[in-house]
């Protein structure tokens, strides 16, 4: 700095502390403040409204990262903010797959829909920016895979899988306050398999395989529930399945009245509903107990070798019942029963 | 004592100096470049990572991939130990951390026997009437969405072990030659292959697969639009 440079800067200095020192306080002037108080209130609303918009305001723009959005329910150690959304899963297709036992299920394809969320005070999804549009009043239906038959999968259900639609983001971590998982109940598939396909009341069966063969029913198939509050896509593990069979009442009837005018005495033998059993060491169907439980513990679970002595003849319902993780547990009878043939006529060539 | 002991050190110093650096001889390693499939082009393969969703990784058990027909249909000749093998093949892209661009085994023939590979196919075992069958229902069509996948104790943590193959044998001979030729599983499993690295000539996928199709899959979502 030069000297001149410094005289400078010096007498501004001084110039500065006089006029301070100098300044008097003028009175206040209540005319000009009363004339000017409707502008002062205005402004003051202004700011007022605009703080309290701000964070709709962001949200509207995709960028609410600070502050969090109270809309979306975040918490300070979890915000959540409303999110230009990656877009919303919806299942487009179910083709045939299996898990690593070999049973077959239908898979699930799926795609990812674009979406936008404007309103300035919520973050609901506003806009389907791509198909298929799965929004149906502010809920969003991933879609599901029916059941395999055979080996052909069906199209796949799209009302299935709801869940509230919104750009929150934020991680749904319970732990902290965020989005709590709930999940729906566990589903079981409808199909099964019986060895042997015909199977005879107990005690009728013919050799090879003795007197006494009973049926084996496998590849019960059972999904735990995906999460239906935060549309995390996860799944609970399915903890237990259990099979039970049921002789129908129409076919108790039958026994009761058709059977019994042909068979004197003939009535319903077996108590109902009949649970699985243990076959003795050496009946053919003993080899199967070593693998019954395929997947449990996880969201796609296999229960083989079910064992029954069917007693009477007739058509048995199925009844399934599984449970997931959360506790919560699923009943179904299946559509298709299970024929337990009467043995009637013994044909003998003359 | 002292004086002696630093001369020897400024000696030493000054013979390392002296000494002249060894340089090393750079010897040529002859490069071979690797004849692979071509790469997919940029408009393809936006579309197919676009359209398609990258699987799940694999697990243990399960081995999965999605891809899409380019619907180039051509055959094939391998021999293995000895021994001809025709294969019906169709260029597919692969949806994996990239789009990878290979043929998928369609079916395997040697001498009079036949394997076809779609698991939707439940006709006689011939060849004819098998592709007579894709034809019909335009499975092979340019675009159609396939999901080839190996499961069971074939696919384990240290790859796929085609000795425990229980596939149909011709399928597992041609997977196993795949693997012993190629040695691909790994990239396979990693969502990786001909990412980084292009893909040799004369691999292709030996799995079952099945397809999406107007029975099982959204009005629509069967076929991608490719340019």
């Amino acid at each position: 700095m030069s000297y001149r440079e410094a005289l400078m800067k010096t007498k501004l200095f001084s110039f500065l502390l006089d006029k301070i020192l100098s300044f008097k306080l003028s009175p206040i002037d209540w005319q000009f403040i009363r004339r000017k108080l409707p502008h002062i209130f205005l402004l003051g609303a202004l700011v007022a409204v605009g703080m309290a918009l701000y964070p709709q305001a962001l949200c509207a723009a995709g960028q609410c990262n600070e502050p969090r959005d109270q809309w979306c329910g975040g918490t300070a150690t979890n915000p959540k903010c409303c999110a230009a959304s990656a877009g919303f899963t919806v299942v487009i297709s179910c083709h045939p797959a299996d898990n690593p036992a070999g049973a077959s299920y239908c898979a699930e394809d799926t795609t990812q829909v674009p979406v936008r969320c404007q309103n300035n005070g919520d973050c609901e999804v506003t806009e389907v920016l791509g198909s298929p549009n799965r929004l149906k009043k502010g809920y969003w239906y991933v879609g599901s895979c029916p059941s395999i038959s055979g080996r052909l999968c069906e199209k796949p259900f799209e009302n299935t899988n709801g869940s509230r639609a919104t750009c929150c983001g934020g991680s749904d971590d319970s732990d902290d306050g965020g989005c709590v998982p709930t999940f729906a109940p566990p589903s079981v598939g409808e199909t099964f398999t019986s060895d042997p396909p015909n199977p005879l009341p107990w005690g009728q069966e013919q050799p090879p395989y003795g007197s006494a063969l009973g049926v084996t029913l496998s590849r019960f198939l059972a999904t735990g529930g995906v999460d239906v509050s935060c549309n995390s896509g996860a799944r609970q593990p399915i903890t237990s399945m259990t099979v039970k069979i049921s002789l129908q009442p129409a076919s108790a009837a039958w026994i009761e009245n058709e059977l019994s005018k042909r068979y004197y005495g003939a009535h319903v033998y077996g108590s109902y509903p009949q649970f699985s059993e243990q076959p003795a060491i050496d009946h053919p169907s003993s080899a199967c107990q070593g693998v019954q439980q395929i997947g449990f513990g996880t969201p796609q679970a296999e229960l083989d070798c079910q064992w029954f002595k069917p007693l009477d003849p007739g058509r048995y319902d199925i009844i399934v019942k599984v449970c997931q993780g959360d506790a919560q547990c699923r009943e179904v009878t299946l559509p298709t029963p299970l024929t337990v043939s009467l043995l009637d006529t013994t044909l003998v060539q003359p | 004592m002292k004086r002696f002991v630093s001369m020897l050190f400024s000696l030493f110093l000054v013979s390392c100096a002296a000494t002249p650096a060894t340089t090393p001889t750079l010897i040529p390693f002859p490069t071979v470049p690797v004849k692979g499939y071509p790469a997919v082009s940029q408009d393809i393969k936006q579309v197919v990572l676009a359209e398609v969703q990258k699987p799940d990784v694999a697990f243990d058990g399960v081995l999965n991939v999605k891809v899409i027909s380019s619907g180039d249909f051509y055959t094939a000749n391998i021999t293995i130990n000895g021994q001809e093998y025709a294969l019906d093949l169709l260029m597919v892209y692969e949806r994996n951390t990239s789009v990878a661009a290979y043929p998928l085994v369609v079916g395997v023939l040697k001498g009079d026997t036949y394997m076809p590979s779609y698991s939707g196919y439940d006709g006689e075992g011939n060849r004819e009437a098998y592709l007579d069958y894709l034809e019909a229902h335009d499975i092979l069509a340019r675009g159609r969405r396939l999901y080839p996948e190996l499961y069971g104790d074939i696919v384990t943590e240290n790859g796929i072990e085609w000795n425990r193959c229980g596939l149909p044998p011709l399928q597992c001979e041609v997977g196993a030659y795949m693997t012993q030729q190629y040695n691909l599983d790994e990239f396979l499993y990693q969502q990786m292959l001909g990412v980084n690295q292009p893909i040799p000539d004369g691999f292709a996928l030996a799995w079952t697969w099945s397809a999406a199709t107007p029975e099982n899959t959204l009005p629509g979502f069967d076929k991608v639009v490719l340019p």
